[in-house]
């Protein structure tokens, strides 16, 4: 006959068999009178301690707890909730609304950095020969009225061809080495 | 959740009597008092209340509310200098049937009146502090918090041979100390 310990009965009285372990054990117990009062005592036990701890729970009057939670609360105790709950409760936004508007707002920063990005000032390379051309441009269309050195190159004062009466006065940095002579005054 | 989040009242005194007995019956079992079973049940429920919004809902309520209520019993058992339980993990801690709820602990509770007397309370809870620490948790978390066998593994990070030696050895010593009042029925 195969042994019946304590931890088949244990097993036994937790339900923890299957049906067909069960059944076999329900066989061996009904062979095994000592195994039998193994298990009653058992059952016992776990009787006698759910017993008592139940009768210790049942001296606790019902509401006791809440009675004693409300009072808390009615001292101030309010729910913490998280800044996302705190903020959509502030201005009554759906969590689906909440999201979009955020996607937007993305967005729109998005497209004012890439703006921003966009119209970064020229490097010095892109200066020196915006600034060429434009000399090239005033030299063959300006009438020179008057020219003077000075210590970074020369200022050049002309009138436009297509408004002759119109002076500008052009801030015209020339390099000496390569200027010609005759656009010098 | 939600109505409790926004700070509902009503809605809360509904989750406090949802679970307030089986965490009352979860902090008498360590405490072995009603009145310091009531602290720490309110000071859980207000976490709760406070912290609502922290609750992400990975776990169930149920889990989130034990984990709270079983560490305020060992802050509280620890600062007394009394017994120390092994600390929760809140990795374990379902029944399986997704409502949140543990199954009843155990199949065999029904009035007694001589396991509900004081005497017998106070032999029990001697029989306990004479049980080794890790004895009397796994005892505790099967008998008093319905936990599964396989769930008290995950939870003290043994295997389930173990969990079943230790509760069989558990319930031996109880046996032996409580063995004049089991014998009498």
């Amino acid at each position: 006959m195969p042994n019946l310990d304590d931890t088949l009965l244990q097993r036994y009285l937790d339900h923890d068999l299957d049906p067909e372990e069960r059944a076999r054990t329900d066989a061996l117990l009904a062979a095994d009178p000592a195994a039998r009062q193994r298990l009653e005592d058992y059952e016992a036990l776990v009787r006698a301690t759910a017993s008592a701890l139940d009768a210790r729970l049942a001296r606790i009057p019902a509401g006791a707890l809440w009675d004693r939670l409300e009072s808390e609360l009615d001292a101030g105790a309010a729910p913490a909730r998280s800044w996302l709950d705190r903020l959509m409760a502030a201005f009554r936004v759906p969590r689906l609304e909440l999201g979009l508007a955020c996607g937007a707002l993305a967005a729109a920063a998005a497209i004012v950095v890439w703006v921003r990005l966009s119209a970064v000032p020229a490097g010095p390379a892109q200066v020196a020969k915006a600034s060429e051309t434009a000399a090239e441009e005033i030299q063959k269309n300006a009438l020179i009225v008057e020219s003077y050195e000075v210590t970074e190159g020369t200022v050049v004062i002309d009138v436009s061809e297509d408004m002759p009466g119109a002076p500008a006065v052009v801030w015209h940095f020339v390099d000496d080495d390569t200027q010609d002579p005759h656009h010098r005054g | 959740m939600e109505r409790v989040r926004s700070g509902d009242r009503a809605a809360f005194r509904l989750l406090v009597e949802r679970h307030e007995r089986r965490v009352l019956r979860v902090a008498v079992s360590r405490l072995r008092s009603e009145q310091e079973a009531l602290d720490v049940c309110q000071e859980a429920f207000l976490k709760v209340y406070r912290g609502i919004g922290q609750f992400q809902g990975q776990s169930s309520f149920y889990t989130w509310l034990y984990r709270i209520v079983l560490n305020l019993c060992i802050d509280r058992l620890r600062r007394s200098g009394r017994a120390v339980v092994v600390d929760f993990d809140d990795a374990v801690l379902h029944d399986g049937d997704g409502d949140g709820a543990l199954a009843l602990p155990n199949p065999f509770r029904s009035p007694d009146s001589e396991f509900q007397s004081q005497e017998f309370w106070n032999e029990y809870s001697r029989a306990l502090d004479g049980l080794s620490d890790k004895h009397r948790e796994v005892f505790q978390l099967y008998n008093d918090d319905g936990l599964s066998y396989k769930e008290i593994a995950d939870h003290l990070d043994i295997n389930i041979g173990t969990v079943m030696s230790r509760l069989h050895h558990a319930r031996q010593n109880l046996q032996g100390a409580l063995r004049r009042y089991l014998k009498r029925k």
